[in-house]
């Protein structure tokens, strides 16, 4: 491919240092794919954001009832999920990824299976392919000669990348990541960058997980999920609700998006990871992590923080979080935070793990699309700790021309992306 | 790309710190009957275990808990820094990262969390042990241990984890957006993984023969499983010579490549030669991935064969001595590859047998002046890194 043999011509310093001869490769997003407790395509997912919908309900799938909340953003329906054809995965999660997978290839139109080893595989997921794991070593525990080993094989993390890779023929670089609950932005990140560099044209990127008894347990003994409802920002709010799905994004470099007339939801500009370097499960209750990460992804993308009209947070309506959050927003964005709307879709889609990052980011792309704003539901009560402008329960006509988007994670992990409305 | 490596540091079976680089150059394999866990009815008996371990030896406090992958990551990251003489004080790593893979990360610790759930019920079962068996639990304690709070990463891609750590580490340098990258891999032995590997016919002696780890040979059936970790201190070559760091080799090209089975083999190392400008002949040696894979070792080695045409390049088998370290493997190859252009020491690969490809397949350890080697960190079923590295 002409673009291609171009840059692998370059130099590496010309590659590396893209920012200083002004030809610095530009990352659009031009397909998007979802699974989530809303439903099982992109446009479930939007609609019941919009609507102000939750996908939260009793746990259906295992026996939930010895956890501390038995309610989860479970995604139900289950036989609607568009595998690609000929897979047939044993695990949940990897039959959200491939859906969703499948949902954003083919929204990008990039089926053909043309220039396949400049198109890449970002995925991330915190948990891997779960339900096969818990039976491969409940089996070794219990009944070591009835454990299947392909349960192992399918666990494994790189599964699903392998499998979609196949599936689509994305032959370029593949990697899979997990860096807990930011790892969906991760995996955007990490595309981008791929991209940039000119190390692929294409990059499918995104998170996965499923809701498993293994994970909620620890979830619940963590004390990070509430016994009531999920209220972000609100003062009454005593922690998280976790969910599951599946949210993908393919990556294009802008001019191979133009040079073949796709639709570009929007542009993934700039983006950021790091760690507090505090602890592994408490905040940095001065929020210093998730400030740098901010910083870091503004400065990367070399917008300014006036230029930021929608911020959706990480938000997940744990005490302390939503508190750091509002400060390193406050303090990136300074006065200008108490004028754009800071919303989160947590209690809608539940926290869904490592498919939040990417399925937020899905949300500030559609919210450029249609100029919603998506609101963060089951707010009731101010808390003057967090006090910026929610867009409490009812979504909310705004045109958004830049977004950011935050996530974190346990492990102290923190991500940040911008994503901007297309222009020259 | 101006990316430097100022500090290596090695857990393995064959010894860890600068024991390691000694049982390299004295060609001693680790693998031994696996006494660390029970090998089941598998015909496989064997592994590449670290037998005995304290990782109190390398760290400054004392940790109530640490998972095996845990323990290998502190352990290696703290030689990495002690050997490159650079630390960080809390709150000051904001231009400090790290980044590392592993396949399965806390798979011990995961089985004895679940074995706690199914016993007394999701309720009573253990928050600590949930909190260190996340995939992502040993790179994060690194993060927390040496004050890293840079850039941040965790590679989950089989035997192509570290090469994605070190070769995200490396573009986070060369984006300008740290100074310091503590880079790598860990892995530890579990039942668990021990007897997937074996029930899914990838343990040695896989469908038959003798059992052994025996890269490229005609006779391999199989891999041997070990276990351990490995870390580089990479740092912008800048920010290194303004504290006074002695650079010890430099990352000059990162190339990623697709799966194994469907030509990323050669994409990969294509692209690292690329990225760092050097040709094919200028390479001095290659560190390869192979495992004893049927499959996986016949694409490296026709890949091989496509990037080098008839070119005879001494192919380091690291393997054949470690066992499959999975998520290490790719940080402990390229440590030796820095250790190699240093000394010019291309460890042996300890009772390999007739190989079936026509490769200058290093069996002692030699001696040869190297400028470029290429270390490449395949996965038989994901995808793979080479990376190139060239003397400072």
């Amino acid at each position: 491919m002409e673009s291609g043999s171009t840059s692998e011509t370059r130099s590496a310093a010309e590659r590396v240092a893209p920012a200083q001869d002004g030809e610095r490769r530009r990352v659009v997003i031009t397909g998007l794919g979802a699974v989530s407790s809303l439903g099982p395509t992109v446009e479930a997912l939007w609609e019941g954001l919009c609507a102000g919908r939750s996908g939260i309900s009793p746990i259906e799938r295992f026996d939930a009832s010895g956890l501390r909340n038995a309610t989860g953003g479970e995604v139900k329906e289950l036989a609607a999920l568009r595998l690609p054809p000929g897979v047939d995965p044993a695990d949940l999660a990897t039959r959200f990824a491939l859906a969703a997978a499948r949902e954003a290839v083919e929204d990008a139109g990039l089926t053909d299976r043309a220039g396949a080893e400049r198109r890449g595989i970002a995925f991330a997921t915190n948990f891997g392919g779960a339900s096969l794991w818990e039976r491969f070593s409940t089996s070794l525990m219990t009944a070591p000669e009835e454990a299947d080993p392909a349960d192992l094989a399918g666990y494994a993390f790189l599964s699903a990348a392998a499998l979609a890779a196949e599936c689509f023929g994305f032959a370029g670089p593949r990697a899979t990541l997990s860096l807990s609950c930011s790892s969906g932005g991760a995996a955007i990140a990490w595309g981008l960058d791929t991209i940039r560099l000119g190390r692929a044209d294409v990059v499918l990127a995104g998170g996965y997980d499923m809701l498993s008894l293994s994970a909620l347990a620890g979830l619940s003994v963590l004390r990070t999920i509430t016994a009531e409802k999920l209220r972000p920002f609100d003062k009454k709010r005593s922690g998280t609700i976790f969910g599951e799905g599946a949210g993908m994004l393919v990556l294009e470099e802008r001019e191979h998006a133009l040079a073949r007339g796709a639709r570009i939801y929007g542009e993934v500009c700039g983006a950021a990871t790091n760690n507090n370097a505090y602890h592994v499960t408490a905040p940095d209750k001065r929020g210093e992590g998730l400030t740098q990460v901010v910083r870091a992804a503004l400065a990367d993308a070399a917008v300014a923080p006036e230029a930021i009209d929608y911020v959706n947070a990480h938000a997940t309506g744990t005490k302390y979080h939503d508190v750091v959050e509002t400060l390193a927003i406050k303090e990136n964005l300074g006065e200008r935070a108490y004028q754009v709307p800071v919303s989160s879709i947590k209690a809608a889609t539940a926290h869904a793990m490592a498919a939040a990052g990417s399925l937020e980011a899905i949300a500030c792309l559609l919210a450029i699309r249609d100029g919603v704003v998506p609101p963060t539901l089951n707010y009731e009560e101010p808390d003057p700790e967090c006090d910026l402008d929610c867009v409490p329960n009812e979504a909310r006509e705004a045109r958004v021309t830049c977004a950011l988007s935050i996530s974190a994670g346990i492990g102290g992990n923190n991500a940040a992306l911008i994503l901007r409305r297309d222009e020259p | 790309m101006n990316v430097v490596v100022t500090g290596i540091g090695a857990v393995s079976a064959i010894g860890s710190g600068e024991a390691f680089f000694e049982a390299l150059r004295q060609g001693a394999s680790g693998i031994t009957e696996v006494t660390i866990l029970d090998p089941g009815e598998s015909a496989s008996t064997l592994a590449a275990e670290i037998a005995e371990f304290a990782v109190e030896e390398y760290l400054e406090s004392a940790k109530t808990y640490l998972d095996r992958t845990s323990a290998f990551t502190l352990a290696a990251g703290a030689l990495a820094l002690r050997d490159s003489g650079y630390s960080v004080a809390a709150g000051e790593g904001l231009r400090a990262g790290v980044t590392m893979g592993t396949a399965y990360g806390c798979l011990g610790t995961m089985g004895a969390f679940w074995e706690g759930v199914l016993e007394k019920g999701p309720r009573l079962s253990s928050s600590l042990l949930f909190t260190h068996s996340y995939i992502n639990t040993p790179v994060s304690l690194a993060s927390i241990e040496f004050n890293l709070a840079g850039p941040h990463g965790c590679f989950c891609e089989g035997a192509a984890s570290a090469g994605h750590a070190l070769a995200e580490a490396a573009t986070q340098l060369a984006l300008g957006r740290a100074d310091a990258m503590l880079a790598g891999g860990g892995e530890s032995l579990s039942t668990y993984l021990y007897r997937g590997y074996a029930g899914m016919g990838w343990l040695s002696p896989g469908e038959g023969g003798s059992e052994g780890m025996r890269p490229f040979a005609a006779s391999r059936n199989g891999c041997v499983l070990g276990e351990g970790a490995g870390f580089l201190l990479l740092e912008r070559e800048e920010a290194a010579r303004q504290r006074g760091a002695r650079p010890r080799a430099r990352l000059l090209g990162v190339g990623l490549g697709g799966g194994l089975a469907g030509g990323g083999a050669a994409a990969a190392m294509r692209a690292a030669l690329a990225e760092a400008g050097v040709t094919p002949a200028e390479v001095d040696a290659l560190f390869a991935s192979a495992a004893g894979m049927r499959e996986a070792d016949a694409a490296e080695a026709a890949g091989l064969e496509e990037v080098f045409g008839g070119r005879c390049v001494p192919v380091v088998a690291l393997k054949a001595a470690l066992g499959e370290t999975l998520g290490a493997s790719g940080a402990l190859a390229a440590l030796a590859a820095v250790h190699a252009l240093e000394t010019g020491l291309l460890p042996g690969a300890p009772n390999v047998g007739e190989s079936e490809f026509s490769l200058d397949l290093v069996r002692e350890p030699r001696t040869a002046t190297c400028h470029y080697i290429l270390v490449n960190a395949f996965d038989p079923r994901g995808g793979c890194v080479s990376l190139l590295f060239g003397r400072a």
